[in-house]
């Protein structure tokens, strides 16, 4: 299978780079899968889990917390609003966080306190997800 | 008359500036370091967005948006960004110079200006001065943040949709490396895709969501995206120049402290003769 290289960026780091024969990303209208030679393509994505594999047939997982992908037939960029390794994700901090988001919601709460803490449910899903969990 | 109590004054003081500008230096290196280490993690992100934006841009006319509005220019912002404090040599002048020039070279008068400064020195310079200030937010010392390019971005997103700003730029200092800082002048609003070097790739994009709500999302990140790396690049400068210029100063202190040592050596040895020979004189005095 033909390689192409995946770019993974978040606004504070580069998280990924690599030459990879498939990827699965998060779009806004639901997951979508890329291999070499797909058609330009520009999506905006949600959060979720994506998981790309190598040519080894390693596979990888990692979040993505919503941000945008560019996909040409030679390179895949994801310019995330959030994005981590599976590898770089602590459970235990993931599992509180959503602790705590699910006893806050629980909480009379103001429009803007309820999507924060929307999101944060969100977010620690995507990240137990990512490491195998289910939630 | 220069005494030798005076000249141990001197000395001592000179001794005392070295340690602080010393001190301050190594606090500087330290605040760089980790600027330094943020600007260019950061970068690689500022560098997608924009390739991504050209290739956009290149692929056709982009749709319709508040933010790629061109019109003519009556009323032009600049967000400025300075340092909060002193003592980093020619930094904040350089910038100053930079924002006053470039008001002059696009022959605009101080009331078709409306400054965002970031930065209290900018601020200070520029109030005093009668210039319009839309908005002012000190520098971090810590390094600049998400949170503050959040502030500017949406600042200057509202004056530019709303129509008091018909154009704005940004004015901050490039970090090439711990000792170079060039002051750059940027084109923020309305966004141009970048023209950049052209490689003859031509797309034809699929869109998902549609491309007028895929843009509606994109702009405003990109508009934030390009205020946040001229913000982190600009702390990255500020300790850089901060170092430069305790490292500056540490190396005349010591200068002036071993010239001021030599100085009263030769006034001791001075008085210490002079001391002898009158006691060599008394002496062949009484023998006589």
């Amino acid at each position: 299978m033909r390689e192409f290289l995946l770019s993974i960026v978040n606004p504070e780091r580069t998280v990924l780079e690599e030459r990879v024969v498939h990827v699965r990303l998060p779009g806004s209208e639901g997951y979508f899968g890329v291999m070499a030679g797909h058609m330009p393509f520009f999506a905006q994505l949600q959060y979720g889990v994506g998981e790309y594999r190598r040519a080894d047939g390693v596979t990888r997982k990692f979040t993505v917390l919503g941000g945008f992908a560019e996909v040409l037939p030679d390179r895949t960029i994801v310019l995330a609003d959030g994005a981590e390794l599976a590898d770089e994700i602590d459970p235990d901090r993931a599992r509180v966080a959503l602790r705590k988001a699910l006893e806050v919601l629980s909480q009379p709460l103001s429009e803007e306190e309820l999507a924060e803490a929307r999101l944060a449910i969100e977010r620690a899903k995507a990240r137990l997800r990512a490491i195998g969990e289910q939630v | 008359m220069r005494t030798l109590r005076g000249m141990r004054a001197r000395i001592r003081a000179a001794k005392s500036i070295q340690q602080i500008t010393r001190a301050m230096k190594l606090v500087s290196a330290a605040r760089l370091r980790r600027a330094q280490d943020r600007v260019l993690a950061a970068r690689p992100y500022a560098q997608r967005m924009h390739d991504v934006l050209q290739e956009l841009g290149r692929a056709g006319e982009l749709p319709d948006h508040p933010l790629l509005q061109k019109r003519e220019p009556r009323t032009v912002g600049f967000v400025l960004a300075t340092s909060d404090r002193g003592l980093c040599g020619s930094y904040n002048m350089n910038l100053i110079r930079t924002q006053l020039n470039t008001i002059r070279d696009m022959g605009l008068s101080p009331q078709q200006v409306q400054l965002i400064c970031v930065g209290r020195r900018g601020y200070q310079f520029f109030s005093k001065r009668d210039y319009p200030i839309a908005l002012y937010r000190p520098m971090p010392t810590a390094g600049a943040g998400l949170e503050d390019a959040r502030a500017v971005a949406d600042a200057v997103q509202e004056l530019f949709i709303n129509g008091a700003l018909d154009r704005v730029y940004l004015i901050y200092s490039q970090f090439i490396n711990p000792v170079t800082q060039r002051p750059t002048v940027l084109p923020l609003l309305p966004i141009e895709p970048p023209a950049g070097e052209d490689d003859g790739a031509r797309y034809d994009f699929v869109f998902e969501p549609s491309a007028e709500q895929l843009l509606a999302r994109l702009l405003p990140r990109y508009l934030l995206t390009e205020v946040l790396q001229a913000l982190l690049e600009a702390s990255a400068s500020e300790h850089g120049a901060r170092m430069t210029a305790m490292s500056m100063a540490s190396d005349n202190a010591g200068k002036m402290i071993q010239e001021l040592t030599l100085t009263m050596n030769r006034l001791r040895q001075a008085a210490i003769t002079k001391e002898i020979a009158e006691v060599v004189g008394g002496a062949e005095a009484l023998k006589g």
